[in-house]
């Protein structure tokens, strides 16, 4: 079952669509990366999930209802854009406030867990005004997982991260799914970092689905891979998997593709040697944010 | 309408917990509390002239009649709404009211929570102004003649009664004027001091429309009339009837203001 299921989402502001027919499947138990350039429509997606927007068009289910439903959005936790705090009460009456709000029988203790988790537990007596940005970014992550959410939803969470930060965030955001098969939606445009630990792409550009994909499908896509013609591939590849050095090989659509195989003049020569004519021989690279850049559309933006 | 079915009291608690923790540990709440303290010191010592203590509380008669005694009261309203103002205003402003609308699809917990907040904030001014007014007059020596200790209390109740439909017509109006405090604060001072239903049923009576302008009556500052010092069984009835439809009307429009606008 899908976690989030949008189908023709599409959300305007005065006639200009920020979100256009969006069709989104997050499986659920997934680590869905959400990316896109400034102004995609990432935020307003979200927004639109969380309830905080009303769509203009097409529907949202969650875990296989409808998005309306209260239920349903008792089990979700949630960071957009900045986090809503008051900046004249501490990180701890913050969370309070927020436990509180979701009705958590223990708040207390909750909070205490959870400003831990974060690394906020010395901030004692501290107001949010007087904290630095990468502070109120983790104090918005606590608000977000107290309570055991099922369905994480996190939009550019890491902004303002240290790099400590941001690598104790994405070993919480792994934990929290492996162990407790949190499903999250976490957009970013720091690729590097998504690519860490996303099971699942979604490509957005100009408010529209540009292209969902798994981690698993990415990665296939994105190895690296010699690519031969020639008028005969299957006898060819016999042939070269005696003499070649390579992790492993495949025929697609009449081209050899040999992955790992990097010394292109001894597949020349052995080609040569055994008397095969070939017509085309180059190398494959695509690294993620290549990918990416491709698919977002700004070949000129990278 | 189908959310008003669908309340879930588990989480109409959460909220109204965590908006009752957000009270007493802010200072508004306190400031309000001082002002209704205030508001029966200043009147009791700066008022020349003969005075009763029955005066700061409650009138007989029509609107328009009542309208300078029965304000005392009324303006408890507007502390409470100032509050609600507050809160309200401050959910948007903070994006607080992110982590409250995705925690509650249903905007009926929003409402109901305020609504109880706001109940018990009238509660808590009305005791405090009036065991203020009545202290301090006892040792001022001011006299009281309580009528009837029955029908004060049923007064009492009855503006404590109305003061639900006004709380959640103020609450529509914050949800309206969020992004500016000082609308929001301009309303709830037209709706707690009830001028336009006032001003129209004189204007009506004026015209000569005398029985149109007692429809006015049913308005929820208008039920005010009903609320008086002698007791009157079937006053009660009429109040708590206006009570209850002009609350289910205001909590509509608010769970409509919530539900047609965008939060951000
Ligand atoms: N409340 C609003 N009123 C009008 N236009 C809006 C509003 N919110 C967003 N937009 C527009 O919608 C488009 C998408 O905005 P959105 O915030 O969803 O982008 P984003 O992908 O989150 O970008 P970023 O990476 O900068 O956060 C933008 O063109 C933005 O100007
Ligand atoms: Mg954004």
């Amino acid at each position: 079952m899908d976690a989030i299921t949008t189908k023709n989402l599409s959300k305007s502001f005065k006639g200009k669509y920020a979100v256009k027919s969006l069709d989104m499947h997050v499986p659920e138990g997934s680590i869905y990366g959400f990316i896109g350039e400034n102004g995609a429509g990432k935020s307003t997606t979200q927004k639109m999930i969380c309830g905080l927007l009303r769509p203009t068009d097409g529907e949202i289910q969650l875990f296989g209802r409808p998005a309306s439903d209260a239920e349903v959005h008792a089990r979700m936790g949630v960071l957009i854009e900045n986090p809503g705090v008051y900046m004249g009460w501490t990180a701890k009456e913050n969370l309070l406030l927020q436990a509180l709000n979701i009705g958590i029988e223990n708040p207390e203790k909750t909070v205490a867990e959870a400003l831990e988790a974060v690394g906020l537990s010395d901030t004692g007596k501290k107001k949010v005004k007087e904290f630095s940005l990468g502070m109120k970014q983790r104090l918005g992550i606590a608000a977000a997982f107290i309570g055991n959410p099922d369905l994480l939803i996190l939009d550019e969470p890491i902004n303002g991260l240290d790099p400590e930060g941001i690598r104790e965030i994405r070993q919480t955001l792994h934990r929290l799914n492996q162990e407790r098969n949190v499903t999250i939606l976490i957009s970013s445009h720091i690729l590097g970092e998504l690519s860490k630990i996303s099971t699942h792409y979604g490509i957005i550009k100009n408010g529209c689905m540009v292209k969902e994909i798994s981690a698993e499908n990415l990665s296939r896509e994105c190895r690296d891979y010699m690519r031969i013609r020639v008028a005969e591939p299957e006898k060819v590849l016999s042939c070269l998997r005696q003499h070649i050095e390579m992790d492993s090989s495949e025929i697609l659509d009449g081209e050899i593709h040999l992955f790992n195989a990097r010394d292109g003049a001894a597949v020349n020569q052995c080609m040569f040697l055994n008397g095969h004519v070939v017509s085309e021989i180059s190398f494959h690279q695509l690294d993620l944010e290549e990918y990416f850049m491709k698919l977002m559309g700004g070949e000129q933006s990278a | 309408m189908h959310d008003l079915l669908s309340i879930n009291l588990k989480r109409v608690r959460a909220l109204f917990r965590m908006d009752l923790h957000r009270m007493f540990h802010g200072k508004a709440f306190y400031v309000m509390v001082g002002i209704a303290v205030f508001i029966p010191v200043m009147m009791l010592t700066q008022m020349s002239g003969e005075k009763d203590i029955m005066m700061f509380i409650g009138g007989e008669g029509n609107m328009a009649g009542s309208f300078g005694a029965g304000m005392s009261l009324s303006m408890l309203n507007i502390l409470t709404g100032m509050l609600l103002s507050i809160y309200i205003g401050r959910e948007y402003t903070t994006g607080f009211v992110k982590n409250i609308i995705t925690a509650h699809a249903n905007k009926y917990d929003y409402i109901i929570s305020k609504g109880l907040i706001a109940l018990i904030c009238n509660v808590i001014f009305m005791a405090v102004y009036l065991v203020t007014l009545f202290a301090l007059g006892m040792i001022m020596g001011v006299s009281a003649e309580v009528p009837s200790i029955v029908g004060l209390a049923l007064y009492i109740l009855e503006k404590l009664l109305l003061s639900i439909p006004m709380s959640l017509l103020m609450i529509a109006i914050n949800l309206v004027f969020r992004h500016s405090f000082g609308w929001s604060i301009v309303f709830i001072c037209i709706a707690a001091t009830g001028i336009i239903p006032i001003s129209l049923q004189m204007g009506l009576s004026m015209l000569g429309f005398g029985s149109l302008a007692g429809v006015l009556n049913f308005t929820i500052s208008g039920a005010s009339s009903f609320a008086t010092l002698t007791p009157n069984i079937l006053s009660l009835f009429v109040i708590i009837g206006i009570t209850v439809v002009w609350s289910l009307l205001c909590s509509l429009a608010g769970d409509c203001l919530m539900n047609q606008r965008d939060v951000l």
